[in-house]
């Protein structure tokens, strides 16, 4: 027997959850943040963007190993998500990873030159070419 | 429309808009800011509450239901405005459902109310 989803959210249904899931990262609630993403994701399971929204949840809960994993699954999805590669170079920014965070940050760079991701990108590598791990 | 009409930033996409790091960032920057003022915590820096639509409110207010439920509410509604262009603008109905969610939310109300007492005199 197939089984078919019987839940067809509308992107303005999926942009109140992710409105909501914000929220309450902004506020810490992680957890909360972290079970509405991965509904999300649930009913997405192609889409790229739960998956970053739930790195950046566990980017800001400190958990860089699980962000990390996020990010990398949201660049299977979508290889070419400039959003994705510059959360992943932060990432490796603040794991002392600065070849790997170069890496990432010019690909989001060449993905999204004129871009918001870009300039994220661009700050992320004149900060990863100052600073010093030693 | 469907989730796959989301495009990442970078690709013209409708859903999460360009300005997608720019709201971020300031979200992060607001809510840093009013936590440092929280956390700084001298009577003085709780005299100027982060939120505007606490600027005439008083923390006896708080011991009042009704105030306290207008109070709550005015202050999700301004963190909903602050970062409603997260995902592209909301309607005004898909915002007052986002308030309506957060504010019956027993933790996240539970924090509201506890930043509000802190934060108002």
């Amino acid at each position: 027997m197939t089984v078919k989803w019987a839940v067809h959210p509308s992107s303005e249904e999926a942009a109140f959850l992710l409105e909501a899931a914000i929220i309450y990262r902004e506020a810490r609630n992680f957890q909360a943040a972290r079970d509405i993403l991965e509904g999300v994701r649930t009913l997405f399971p192609k889409h790229e963007v739960p998956e970053i929204l739930l790195g950046t949840v566990e980017f800001q809960a400190g958990n860089f190993d699980a962000a990390e994993a996020h990010y990398q699954k949201a660049l299977e999805l979508n290889p070419r998500s400039a959003y994705a590669h510059a959360h992943l170079g932060e990432t490796f920014l603040f794991r002392k990873d600065k070849e790997g965070a170069r890496k990432h940050l010019k690909n989001s760079v060449a993905l999204d030159p004129l871009g918001e991701y870009g300039k994220m990108a661009r700050k992320l590598m004149e900060l990863t070419d100052k600073v010093n791990f030693a | 429309m469907d989730i796959h009409d989301i495009k990442p930033p970078g690709t013209n996409g409708s859903f999460v808009g360009a300005d997608y790091e720019n709201v971020e960032t300031k979200r992060s920057q607001d809510f840093a800011a009013t936590k440092d003022k929280v956390q700084a915590s001298g009577p003085e820096a709780t005299s100027t509450p982060g939120l505007s639509s606490l600027a005439n409110c008083s923390k006896a207010a708080l011991d009042d239901p009704q105030k306290l439920e207008g109070i709550v509410r005015a202050s999700v509604s301004e963190l909903v405005e602050q970062g409603q262009n997260v995902t592209g603008p909301l309607t005004p109905a898909q915002k007052q459902n986002l308030v309506d969610f957060l504010s019956e939310d027993p933790t996240f109300r539970r924090q509201v109310e506890s930043y509000l007492r802190k934060a108002l005199v």
